[in-house]
């Protein structure tokens, strides 16, 4: 019995298998129990115990309910090792789910839709199906995460079988458990599908939000991640939204509270009132403080996820660095974590509070922690002009102390101090000088040398100092070679006399003969090949003033930083990564076809995101790279264009792919083709002047835009919002605009989705947009809907199809219009010409010396569209009739028609 | 994604897996907030089913209530219920124990407890309840129904730890306070409970941003307050009363953070000297306390009677039985440090850590004003 | 008294166990026939995908019958269940003279079976109730019972939905059993 479970460990001698087989097939229940215990037992150990499949699933009919449980584990661990043997097992289980128990009913559904065998999940359908409709709310939610189980291992079967349906009605269900496995269920669906499954509405986000209340403390995590990904329409409801979330804050368990303010910081963007901004920032700050005395793991998750929120909204925790001092017993990862917290915290008021503890911690015991310590006081010097004076005498002081890797680190970070306010501190160079003997750290070397260089005029025995470092030339790292040759150059060019040109031979030499590496032989005959023709353009070279640097090595690209805090609590906002970067399950691919080339756009992520940089932002900083570099570079080499690119745009793709990640390897070629309409005038935008269209690629709706900055002003922290529009057609990720130098121009295609916000009355074609950046107002303008961007590529229709259709429809599904501008020169141009935009031909006759077209093509949810055209060849104008569901597309339709026939 | 999971694992200190379960797939950005706080939850879970053991004799020894536990507790990578007074009523198992268990944090010095009473606890009986499927999904899920007792009984502790960094001088540095109170009830049906707020109490609301009031000495500023999964928090929101379904037996109600305005009841004053390689000399001079003072590892060997050293935590401990107020007691102890030959790794600096207990102390006193409590459907109060 | 002794005790009154397999193809009837003597009453079934198995107490003999699905994707796992087996009831539908020859083909199969050597054979010719059904002696012939050697076997005329039949094959079956 329990409690003393040890006893089946015990291995038995020789023949194990054998002696549980016989076990197994006891009449007599406990030895039967007994033995399926030991074939746990067994399996825990890792044991491989599959052979004895069918003599545990033998013993799966009981009225045991511990058995019973114990042979469902068993299964849901071999059945896949036993994939033709598991189909036994189907009868029990479906009897299981029509038990009276509500425990065992449950239980069946849950382990079947565990079991990743196609006999199993054939015959899930029927129990699943009886037990979403359960009485009991238990079999209930567990049905509807098991919907969800049934998606990841056939996403048709769940499609076809109308789970989706039953799904949904479950989030209307009288019981809060069931309502938030239903949205958990929804929302995983929804995220590895490409259409749209899960809408959240206005209705249902209100209808959540009240749950909200009632759900455990796992429910209302769930529900608020689902309900995250809702934009409101307005400030107001956004304010409306955060005030029903807010009372969430005060929860003691820290993923409620940290979804909560997931959901906050959304929603804030949107509003408006800059008091409410600041009462939120407030009301945020005190349940993020609490966090903080969590377990160390969970502390670990609130400060990476609050290093996302200040660099969002520095005011949040700006009155709080205190609590961000570590403590004693701190683990190491966590110090670590609020050092850098306290770094982006760190302000004039505080910093000399600041400077204390960092002192402090610089004479802990932990070296890792020490260094970091010492780089904070270094990069506070560098964020604080007026407190830069004070950080170096703490650096000062620290190099004093004379521990060896507290003196490396703070010459590391003195050097880039050097860099950010140049010819400022150079008096402490000779106190910098004495610890020279001490440095055995490259790149601790490389910096005490390049300061002797960068001021050999300054230092009287500056030669005599690098000499020092010569002697070892050959032995040191590439790094200390790099430096040491260059600072050889520099004191040559500033001190011409005969010791450094002695020096600057043996440099040279080695260098450049004794030498294998290739960067610093290429470095040293440029040197060389410099000095010995002009000197003087040496001197401009190598002495040239350098750009001043400043402290972003640890901030994060605006764009990136809002879509880890869409991220908040999850692994992306810890490791500081989007998601597509670590990412690798495929999204379900559906039946259809468009959908499928959406879904390989999406998933890789930003690399394939159809946005498209010309220009190449010049970029002056210390940062070497940028995390979604790095990250998103992989996907983009491994990821397969959908369509076969031109060999110029692939060749153009590579290359500017070297510096910018964020070029997609297949660009759709077609897109830049004609011009686009100008839809804001440079003369309206302050230099700026925008041009858009809606267009259709591969089966997907994007926006192309054109921006081009003629103003003085370098434009950056491009946005872009559309207004609620007939169709819901919305942004599907964020603008990817880089900065905007002056007279420069960038275009992008910005992929749309649809059904978002959906504005209520009569089809109308207009889109409202907003484009802001940093440094102008919000800019409003109008551009208009084409219909046929939405017809889809699979709406040709077969004559008898077409036929059936349209005689099903009643007559006053049709509607018809002349349209006068239009004109068919060749009726085999036309057709071509009207499949490119998706709309299709089904017959042809001819009347008199008209000629009457039929043709078909399927609109926005699919709406079928039944066409006829009726003309003559070569005389404008042109009738136009249409049968549809949905005649109120009718006058949107002829627009588009009439665009397509010009 | 707020799947947190895709399988538990149990590892032992060597790193072997003792139990996993497997749950799906990997899952991709799943929400780590939530897989941490699972992990923490289902750890109280195991303690409350073990009898408060939960090593590696202990999971061995049920290693099929675990796995039965593992498939109730996360679906699919999703937390289920956790709640250990739910759960009991259909996953029974013999030699179900139950213990109270407050957890060891670390705490910097430990104020006022109070009402510590040893109370036993009715043990569930070991049939399934029939209407079990109900309350696991039920509102209340943290309560079952049907309890009973013939004495009805509320206990509150309020256990406060004070994280308080002093200069040498003897002037703070940094002083806060983290609360927490402890509820235990045995209380019959479903009963009601509101716990009203001082008045004292200042909850920053938005209208007291710019006009706050002054310090009176006598306001508590609460920082913040955080509550148990049974708080109505849109009601604390808008009436600003603690309304709650407890759940049986003890838990914790709810946690506060104070910054401002702590009145410390005793001053520490230690001087540390190192004599030498090899010698410690230690004065703490002080006021009714329990004092332990982490020392560095060598150490084995102390003087002085008043005080012990306790090798198993490094801890040089002092006893102080009663300490009235007004009044200064001096301990001093000589370290003698086994002699290495490895270099002397440099001292580490430990704070020094309090606990003692108070019946009477301001801050606990100032919360509560009103304790109401309503009955529902006619068990006996 | 304990457990042990009871055991002993019944084996002296005779009170054995044995196991039986129900086979036969699918819609013959098989689940129906185990519920009609496992309960005493005729239940609603859906294919068997797998197998249910219950006890039944019947002349001092206490029967675990296990009755297998009969459909062909399963028909190859029967042979997961023949080791220990004393009995089989072989049942046909009487009245589905199209799958006769399968069903003389899988029963002369299982007979050949090294494990079901010491197994007694008991054929219920099911469906009897239906028009149309043949007689035990013409699925005698059917099924070539005739060409069993050095086992015992009977058949019965059976109908589980009136629950004739059967118990006179049970009695059959109990008593080749004891002796």
């Amino acid at each position: 019995m329990s409690g003393h479970d040890s006893k089946y460990f015990s291995t038995t001698k020789k023949g194990e298998i054998p002696e549980l087989k016989e076990e197994l097939n006891s009449q007599y229940k406990d030895k039967k129990k007994d033995a399926v215990k030991k074939v746990i037992a067994a399996m825990t150990v890792g044991k491989d115990v599959s052979s004895l499949f069918t003599d545990v699933v033998n013993c799966m009919q009981t009225e045991n309910l511990e058995l019973k449980k114990l042979v469902y584990l068993y299964l849901i661990n071999y059945a896949k090792s036993q994939p033709d043997l598991a189909i036994l097992a189907v009868n029990t289980f479906v009897k299981d789910s029509q038990d009276p128990n509500p425990l065992i009913r449950a239980l069946a559904v849950r382990t079947m839709g565990c079991i990743r065998v196609d006999k199993i999940t054939e015959y899930l359908c029927d129990p699943l199906q009886r037990c979403l409709k359960d009485d009991d709310p238990y079999v209930r939610k567990t049905a509807a995460i098991c919907v969800a189980k049934l998606y990841d291992i056939n996403a048709e079967l769940v499609e076809d079988r109308g789970f989706l349906d039953t799904l949904k009605d479950l989030i209307s269900d009288n019981n809060p458990m069931v309502v938030a496995n239903a949205v958990a269920a929804l929302a995983e669906i929804q995220e590895n599908s490409t259409r749209p499954i899960f809408e959240i509405t206005s209705h249902t986000l209100s209808k959540l939000l009240t749950a909200l209340n009632e759900c455990t403390e796992w429910g209302q995590v769930f529900i608020l991640d689902a309900l995250s990904r809702y934009k409101a329409a307005d400030a107001r409801e956004a304010e409306n939204i955060v005030e029903r979330v807010t009372p969430r804050l005060q929860h003691a368990n820290c993923a409620v509270v940290l979804s909560a303010v997931k959901m906050i910081l959304q929603q804030m963007e949107l509003i408006t009132s800059i008091d409410v901004v600041r009462n939120l920032c407030k009301k945020m700050a005190p349940p993020l403080v609490t966090l903080l005395s969590a377990e160390p793991e969970i502390q670990y998750v609130a400060l990476r996820n609050i290093n996302l929120i200040v660099q969002k909204r520095p005011t949040i925790l700006a009155h709080e660095i205190k609590v961000f001092f570590c403590k004693y017993n701190d683990p190491i990862y966590v110090k670590m974590e609020k050092l850098e917290i306290m770094i982006k915290l760190a302000s004039d008021r505080n910093v000399d509070q600041v400077l204390l503890e960092f002192k402090e911690y610089a004479t802990e015991v932990d070296v890792d922690f020490v260094r970091k310590a010492v780089r904070a006081i270094g990069r506070c010097a560098i964020k604080l002009e007026r407190a830069a004076e004070r950080c170096i005498s703490v650096l000062l002081e620290l190099i004093k102390i004379k521990v060896n890797y507290v003196v490396q680190e703070a010459i590391i970070v003195i050097k880039d101090i050097f860099r950010r306010y140049p010819n400022t501190y150079e008096s402490i160079i000779a106190t910098l000088c004495e610890s020279l003997d001490t440095l055995d750290e490259p790149e601790a070397k490389a910096s005490m040398i390049w300061i002797i260089g960068e001021y050999a005029e300054r230092i009287d025995n500056a030669d005599e100092l690098l000499e020092s470092f010569l002697e070892s030339f050959p032995e040191e790292p590439a790094m200390v070679q790099l430096q040491l040759l260059t600072a050889t150059v520099k004191l040559f060019l500033k001190k011409p006399t005969e010791g450094p040109q002695q020096m600057i031979q043996v440099v040279l030499n080695n260098a450049t003969v004794e030498t294998d590496n290739p960067d610093l032989r290429d470095r040293a005959y440029i040197y060389w090949r410099l000095l010995s023709t002009d000197p003087e353009a040496a001197k401009d070279v190598v002495l040239a003033e350098k750009p001043v640097i400043s402290d972003d090595s640890n901030s994060l690209d605006p764009s990136l930083l809002d879509e880890l805090l869409a991220n908040i609590a999850t692994l992306s906002s810890v490791y500081h990564k989007p998601p597509e970067t670590f990412v690798s399950r495929a999204k379900s691919t559906s039946t259809r076809q468009d959908d499928e080339e959406y879904a390989d756009a999406v998933e890789t992520g930003y690399s394939e995101s159809p946005s498209y940089t010309v220009e190449n932002p010049a970029v002056t900083s210390t940062s070497s790279s940028t995390v979604r570099q790095t990250g998103s570079a992989a996907p983009a080499s491994s990821s397969a264009p959908t369509s076969p690119p031109a060999p110029v745009q692939d060749l153009l793709g590579d290359l500017i792919g070297l510096d910018n990640a964020i070029v997609p390897v297949d660009q759709p070629t077609a897109s830049y083709g004609p011009a686009l309409p100008v839809l804001l005038p440079s003369s309206t935008g302050q230099g700026l002047q925008i041009s858009a269209q809606l267009v259709r690629r591969d089966g997907q709706v994007f926006y192309s835009l054109l921006l081009e900055n003629s103003s003085q002003m370098v434009l950056d922290g491009f946005m872009i919002q559309f207004n609620k529009n007939t169709f819901g057609l919305a942004a599907a990720g964020p603008l990817q605009i880089p900065t905007l130098q002056p007279a420069t121009s960038t275009r992008t295609l910005l992929p749309m989705v649809l059904f978002q916000n959906l504005s209520p009355g009569p089809p109308n074609s207009l889109l409202q947009v907003a484009v802001k950046n940093n440094q102008q107002p919000v800019w409003y303008f109008n551009d208009k809907i084409p219909l046929h961007i939405f017809f889809s590529e699979d709406g040709r229709m077969e004559r008898t199809s077409f036929l059936e259709t349209w005689k099903a429809l009643p007559d006053s599904n049709e509607v018809a219009k002349d349209l006068l501008v239009a004109v068919i020169h060749s009726i085999d141009t036309t057709i071509e010409h009207l499949a490119t935009a998706n709309v299709f031909f089904v017959a042809k006759r001819k009347n008199a010396n008209k000629d009457i077209l039929y043709m078909s093509a399927k609109g926005p949810r699919g709406i079928p569209l039944l066409i006829e055209l009726t003309a003559a060849v070569g005389v404008p104008g042109v009738k136009c009739a249409v049968k549809t569901p949905s005649p109120e597309l009718a006058p949107l339709f002829f627009d588009a028609m009439e665009n397509l026939l010009k | 994604m707020p799947v947190s999971a895709s399988a538990i694992y149990f590892l032992n200190l060597r790193g072997d897996v003792l139990i996993n379960r497997l749950y799906r797939d990997d899952v991709g950005n799943a929400n780590v907030a939530c897989g941490f706080k699972f992990v923490v939850e289902a750890v109280a879970l195991f303690k409350s089913y073990f009898g408060g053991a939960f090593d590696e004799d202990a999971i061995r020894n049920n290693f099929v209530l675990i796995y039965e536990l593992l498939d109730e507790i996360m679906d699919f990578g999703y937390p289920q219920n956790l709640s250990p007074e739910i759960l009991k009523l259909y996953i029974t198992q013999e030699g179900v124990r139950f213990a109270i268990f407050i957890k060891g944090v670390q705490l910097y010095m430990m104020l006022g407890v109070i009402c510590r009473e040893a109370h036993s606890f009715a043990l569930p009986s070991d049939k399934p309840v029939p209407n079990a499927t109900l309350q696991v999904t039920g509102a209340v899920g943290w309560r079952r129904e049907g309890l009973f007792y013939k004495k009805n009984e509320v206990f509150l502790d309020i256990v406060e730890s004070v994280n308080l960094l002093m200069s040498s001088k003897g002037s703070v540095l940094r002083c806060d306070v983290t609360g927490k109170i402890l509820m235990k009830c045995f209380l019959s049906g479903m009963p009601d409970l509101k716990l009203g707020l001082n008045d004292k109490i200042g909850l920053e609301k938005e209208s007291q941003i710019k006009s706050r009031p002054m310090k009176s000495g006598k306001t508590i500023e609460l920082d913040d307050v955080t509550f148990h999964q049974c708080v109505n928090l849109t009601r604390f929101n808008s009436e600003k009363t603690v309304s709650f379904v407890p759940p049986d037996g003890e838990f914790e109600l709810m946690k506060y953070r104070i910054t401002e305005g702590v009145n410390l009841p005793f001053r520490v004053l230690p001087t540390i000297k190192e004599l030498g390689r090899t010698r410690l000399e230690v004065n703490v001079k002080s006021s009714r306390f329990q004092f332990q003072s982490k020392l560095p590892r060598q150490a084995f060997k102390s003087h002085q009677v008043e005080q012990k050293y306790n090798a198993a935590i490094d801890c040089l401990v002092w006893k102080i039985r009663k300490f009235p107020g007004q009044t200064e007691a001096t301990m001093s102890a000589e370290v003698e440090l086994i002699s290495t030959m490895a270099e002397k790794k440099p001292w580490t600096r430990p704070p020094i850590q309090m606990e003692f207990q108070h019946n009477y102390q301001s801050t606990e006193q100032a919360i509560f004003t009103q304790h109401k409590y309503s009955r529902h459907n006619g068990f006996p109060f | 008294m304990g457990i042990l002794f009871t055991r002993m005790l019944s084996s002296v009154f005779g009170n054995r166990e044995a196991r039986i397999l129900v086979l036969g193809l699918d819609n013959a009837g098989k689940t129906t026939i185990l519920y009609r003597l496992h309960m005493g009453e005729v239940v609603s079934t859906i294919p068997t995908i797998g197998f249910n198995v219950e006890t039944v107490q019947y002349n001092n003999i206490k029967l675990q019958v296990w009755d297998l699905g009969g459909q062909t994707s399963i028909r190859p796992y029967w042979r997961c269940y023949f080791p220990n087996t004393q009995a089989i009831i072989y049942v046909v539908d009487s009245s589905d003279t199209d799958r006769l020859v399968t069903a003389k083909e899988e029963f002369h199969a299982i007979l050949e079976e090294d494990e079901l050597k010491g197994a007694v054979v008991l054929v219920y010719a099911n469906k009897q109730d239906l028009p149309g059904a043949l007689d035990d002696a013409a699925i005698t012939e059917a099924l070539e019972l005739h060409k069993i050697k050095n086992r015992q076997w009977t058949i019965f005329k059976t109908s589980a939905i009136k629950g004739e039949g059967l118990f006179e094959g049970l009695d059959w079956l109990s008593n080749t059993l004891k002796a």
